[in-house]
């Protein structure tokens, strides 16, 4: 039996547990419970960092998807030399590893001084900006190897804008400039004009981290991609867009003139197929151009168009049944006094001739005095409805508006001026609208290069189907005037230079004197071809002019031929089915699978084919080839740097001739640039996966081979691997110490 | 009141803590191999527990004279340079092949048997400065100088305040054990002062400021933030964010911080009952127990629970100045949580005996 003060001292230590433990469940209590949203915000204070999350930009895609924007992520590489401090303190010495200095120069190509200037004053540096994957991948190496302390070296990404296709479409698609996360402020083009779109949203997120910051959870992949912007449709055909850009570059090239128009335009839809200016830029390199590149003509350049005004002129003339079809017009003596000047023909016809003979050979006395008949305030009204002396609001930057003199500052003269397409200017947009609304069986609609606004994810954020305007003019009075156009191309001013073969035509020629007499003592001209294709049916109005051309001035000789090659194109990429299947069937045989002629000329033509001759999308030599990594589709990510025998080893193996002797055969794309390659494939009517960057080193089939109809073509590209080979090198090196 | 069996409760309430502890170490330490040799000490731990648990524990009486002198051997055999583990300046573990062990936690339960046996055999002369209370302050400070050599300031403390409460129950005269306190400040002042970073904690505990938040006070006040943010429920097991370098020492001094923030109040207020359950069985084994020896050997175990879960605790929770004491059967070591198991097992001991000697039962009516 234990005694009483033995007990009464349990009792005290019994009572002290008691007393210990509730206090640590108050303190407990009040810590978890009563504190705990103080706790809570000093937790996520310390545990998580802010971080801004990098949108990638929308890609620009043609009407069947094919890119001609895109983006892609690339690392800026920051040398932070103050972590390699020996001790704390701003004064401490830098511990450099040997060799770190050489390393680093070498993967950074440049010289062993400027590196060392990193280390003599410590501090953060960006040492590369955009960097290759390679160098990335050599710098994470030297990071690697010499163990440097955390954050001496770091990547920072930034979205890069690639443009694919080079010069394609340059100046509808415009240019970016740098932000905070990379290429994403539209300067030009669509870029600009849909960059709200394009650019996506710049959002912070918090990553958790622990006491060193370093993040403990990549962010979630809905997160990231939810800053990324939208992607554009353009109504532009790839294609028909390349097709134009060459044509009209060789055009140019032939007849040494200062600057080129060409506008393909649906008429139903009011959607631009393709619109070529020259001279053109390369986007890449945009900083490179100068204003008189990256100008969008077809736009911002109002001129004087001439007869193709005959077109508004006997439109309004027809639709006011102030002249018939079948009426035979007075062409004078090919001279006429009006208002005390003198209108005159090139090509005198004389006497009263049918309506159809003087649009045919674009009389200007006839039109001069049959603009007589309409009163001034419906003529103006009428020349309003087509479009004229406003812009039309396309969706890009910098449209002109064109001249159209108000109706009360005319005089006796600008009637019959008008008619013939003086006294009022008007961009070439605006002339392909006209002329569209004509083929649309009056109705004009708006003009817009951009079909939709998507997501990544694929839903519609905006669409833009056509949109009508207004009625310019009866179906009637339409089909009247397609009839008069086609015997422009049939028999008159046209002739033998716009006809494309198994279809029928309609057009017309303008060709205005620009100056009776410049500083060069020359005359200068704008030629002029306005033209619907095909004529029985319109699908697309075509509007080429040519400005100061040399050797050749009229519109029929200058401009007809690009339309008519332009119109060769259409149809085949459209399927428009010819009126004359025979006929259009010989043609494409004659010419051995619709070979484009410019091809030709460069095959048979002179060994060394000119930089006109080999297309408008030879990327500028200087330019340094292509950049480092191609998106494959868009929204993927970049590929890595190739890694050749793996490359190789996807490639089927070759030789297995196919039966199918309909497949087209693949041509020589070794050695080519990847634009180069598509080109080239393009015309031959393949698509390709291209993988890696650089210069073709692989294909299947091999050239001349046909293309099985059980497999893609494949094109493999590499880059010149000298700054790979230096860092394994430099690796080498660093173990041998 | 034989509706509860005591023992079976006891071992319940050791298994329970030990295997909440295993779960805390994995989830702290994020690491398997802490959650292998969590395992595998528990296993010796429980298998010590039931070995002290079967024998006659006053074969202990015999035995504490031999057990004592082998742990302050091993206490002294620690601070020899090449067999001592020399971690941040302190020699406290005995490499022994792949394992370490801490000899002044096995000084601990040594010393409470021992001090146990002298205590109950000089109850006589208790009350006597030299015959009674000299002795046993010659052994404990015999060790506790020891330990404090080492240095591990914190065991030696914790050591000294299980061995006076020992006293105390053994009714040691106040004036004594008033006298001891006094004396030991001067004592524990000096011992305090010799290391600068003792002085700075303090410092660090007294006045929480942003500066001392990032230095000394850092681990309290991370602890602090662990245990604020799990709140009723906690973040969910597994969830802790402090364990990532925030909180240092996550599985063993601080593994109350991380336990709090994953399993919030609700489940902390049960580890801590069980805590004061088996304190408070601790003492009805004491107060029950008719041996003198069989009740000091339960008030010093019972002690050893209390003293080290509720300074742990108090650390964690900012109740007292950071120290680096574990957490009885839940933090990660081998050493702590076998002592402490086998500690269980003589307190289960004692209990049983309550129930077969008929003397027990005379008391309890």
């Amino acid at each position: 039996m234990l005694r009483k003060t033995y007990r009464f001292r349990l009792l005290l230590l019994w009572c002290s547990t008691f007393f210990v433990f509730s206090a640590i469940l108050v303190r407990l209590y009040h810590v978890q419970v009563i504190d705990n949203e103080k706790y809570l915000v000093r937790a996520a204070e310390q545990q998580h960092k802010r971080v801004t999350l990098t949108p990638r930009r929308g890609d620009i895609l043609d009407r069947n998807g094919s890119i001609l924007a895109t983006s892609y992520f690339t690392d800026t590489i920051v040398l932070d030399t103050r972590k390699l401090r020996r001790g704390k303190g701003d004064e401490a010495p830098l511990d450099i590893p040997p060799g770190l200095i050489d390393d680093l120069a070498e993967v950074l190509g440049r010289p062993r001084s400027q590196i060392q200037q990193y280390f003599d004053k410590p501090y953060r540096y960006y040492v590369y900006r955009k960097a290759p994957e390679e160098v990335s991948q050599a710098m994470a190496m030297i990071d690697e190897r010499y163990d440097l302390p955390p954050n001496t070296i770091i990547f920072e990404k930034q979205s890069k804008r690639y443009y694919p296709k080079a010069h394609l479409a340059a100046h509808i698609l415009g240019f970016t400039k740098i932000d905070d996360a990379g290429d994403n402020i539209g300067l030009a083009g669509v870029e600009l004009q849909y960059d709200e779109y394009l650019k996506g949203s710049y959002q912070e997120t918090q990553i958790p981290v622990n006491s060193l910051r370093t993040g403990l959870a990549p962010i979630a992949d809905e997160v990231i991609e939810s800053t990324y912007g939208h992607n554009l449709i353009l109504t532009i055909d790839e294609q028909i867009q390349m097709f134009t850009q060459r044509a009209l570059r060789r055009r140019v090239g032939e007849l040494q003139a200062r600057s080129g128009v060409a506008i393909v335009m649906d008429v139903r839809t009011g959607g631009i197929l393709a619109l070529a200016n020259c001279p053109d830029f390369d986007p890449n390199h945009f900083s490179e151009t100068d204003d008189d590149q990256r100008l969008n003509r077809a736009l911002t350049d109002p001129f004087e168009v001439g007869s193709v005004m005959k077109i508004l002129t006997t439109t309004l003339l027809l639709d006011g049944g102030l002249l018939t079809p079948s009426e035979n017009v007075n062409t004078g003596s090919g001279a006429v006094f009006l208002h005390g000047r003198w209108i005159r023909d090139v090509h005198a016809i004389g006497g009263w001739v049918p309506l159809r003979h003087a649009f045919a050979e674009s009389s200007n006395v006839a039109m001069a005095l049959l603009s007589e008949r309409i009163e001034q305030v419906a003529y103006y009204q009428g020349l309003r409805r087509f479009g004229l002396g406003s812009s039309l609001g396309i969706d890009l930057p910098g449209e002109g508006s064109g001249i159209l003199r108000p109706v009360e500052q005319w005089t006796a003269m600008s009637r019959a001026s008008l008619a013939i397409g003086y006294e009022t200017s008007l961009t070439p947009l605006q002339a392909v609208s006209a002329l569209a609304a004509i083929g649309n069986n009056g109705w004009r609609m708006a003009p817009h290069v951009v079909q939709a606004v998507v997501s990544r994810d694929g839903r519609t954020i905006r669409e833009f189907p056509g949109e009508p305007v207004e009625r310019v003019a009866n179906p009637e009075t339409c089909a009247n005037m397609l009839e008069l156009m086609e015997a422009v191309v049939l028999e008159g001013t046209g002739k033998g230079r716009a006809e494309v073969p198994g279809f029928r035509v309609g057009g017309k020629t303008g060709t205005t004197v620009k100056h009776y007499r410049s500083d060069s003592g020359r005359k200068l001209y704008i030629a002029s071809f306005a033209g619907l294709f095909p004529i029985d049916e319109p699908r697309v109005a075509i509007f080429v002019t040519v400005d100061e051309p040399r050797g050749a001035k009229y519109g029929g000789e200058v401009s007809a031929p690009v339309f008519r090659e332009i119109a060769l194109k259409v149809a085949h990429i459209l399927g428009i089915p010819p009126s004359d299947p025979a006929e259009y069937e010989a043609y494409r045989r004659k010419e051995e699978g619709f070979v484009d002629p410019a091809l030709r000329v460069a095959e048979d033509g002179d060994s060394s084919p000119s930089a006109e001759d080999n297309g408008v999308l030879a990327v500028d030599a200087d330019s340094g080839g292509m950049p480092a990594a191609l998106p494959v589709e868009p929204g993927r990510p970049v590929l890595p740097a190739v890694d050749l025998a793996l490359a190789e080893s996807l490639l089927p193996a070759t030789g297995d001739e196919d039966a199918e002797a309909e497949r087209p055969r693949m041509p020589d794309c070794l050695g080519l640039t990847m634009v180069e390659a598509w080109e080239r494939l393009a015309e031959a009517g393949i698509e390709a996966r291209m993988i890696g960057s650089g210069l073709a080193v692989r294909q299947d089939p091999a050239p001349g081979r046909r293309l099985p109809a059980s497999r893609a073509a494949m094109v493999v590209f590499a880059q010149n691997t000298d700054v790979a080979q230096k860092a394994s090198a430099g690796e080498d090196a660093f173990q041998a110490q | 009141m034989r509706t509860l069996n005591t023992p079976l409760l006891l071992f319940m309430l050791t298994l329970a803590l030990v295997t909440c502890g295993i779960v805390a170490v994995y989830s702290a330490s994020a690491s398997s191999a802490y959650l292998t040799k969590q395992l595998l000490f528990a296993g010796i731990g429980l298998a010590a527990m039931l070995f002290c648990y079967a024998i006659d524990y006053h074969v202990l009486k015999r035995a504490s004279f031999w057990l004592m002198l082998v742990a302050f051997g091993l206490c002294c055999l620690v601070l020899v340079p090449g067999i001592g583990n020399e971690v941040k300046g302190a020699r406290r573990w005995l490499a022994l092949g792949p394992i370490s062990i801490q000899p002044s936690e096995l000084a601990k339960l040594a010393l409470i048997i021992y001090m146990a046996k002298m205590l109950s055999e000089r109850r006589a002369v208790i009350k006597s400065f030299f015959s009674g209370v000299f002795p046993a302050l010659v052994v404990t400070g015999a060790f506790a100088a020891i330990i404090v050599i080492e240095p591990d300031f914190g065991a030696a403390f914790v050591l000294c305040l299980i061995t006076f409460g020992m006293w105390l129950a053994a009714e040691m005269r106040w004036f004594h054990l008033v006298g001891l306190v006094l004396a030991a400040v001067p004592a524990a002042l000096v011992a305090f002062l010799s290391e600068p970073y003792r002085a700075k904690r303090l410092i660090a505990f007294m006045f929480r400021d942003k500066e001392t938040l990032l230095g000394a006070g850092w681990q309290l006040h991370q602890s602090l933030i662990a245990i604020g943010s799990g709140g009723l429920w906690g973040l969910g097991l597994g969830e802790s964010r402090q364990k990532f370098h925030y909180l240092s020492e996550a599985h063993t001094d601080f593994i109350f911080a991380i336990m709090a923030e994953e399993l919030g109040f609700v489940a902390m207020s049960c580890i801590v009952g069980m805590f004061l359950l088996i304190t408070v069985l601790g003492w009805k084994v004491a107060w029950r127990t008719t041996d003198l020896f069989g009740s000091l050997l339960a008030t010093g175990v019972t002690l050893m629970v209390f003293i080290g879960a509720s300074i742990n605790m108090c650390v964690v929770l900012g109740l007292l100045p950071t120290k680096g004491l574990v957490l009885p059967f839940i933090s990660a070591g081998g050493s702590s949580l076998i002592v402490c198991m086998a500690a269980m097992g003589i307190l289960m001991n004692v209990a049983a005996s309550l129930y077969h000697h008929q003397g027990a039962r005379a008391v309890t009516a």
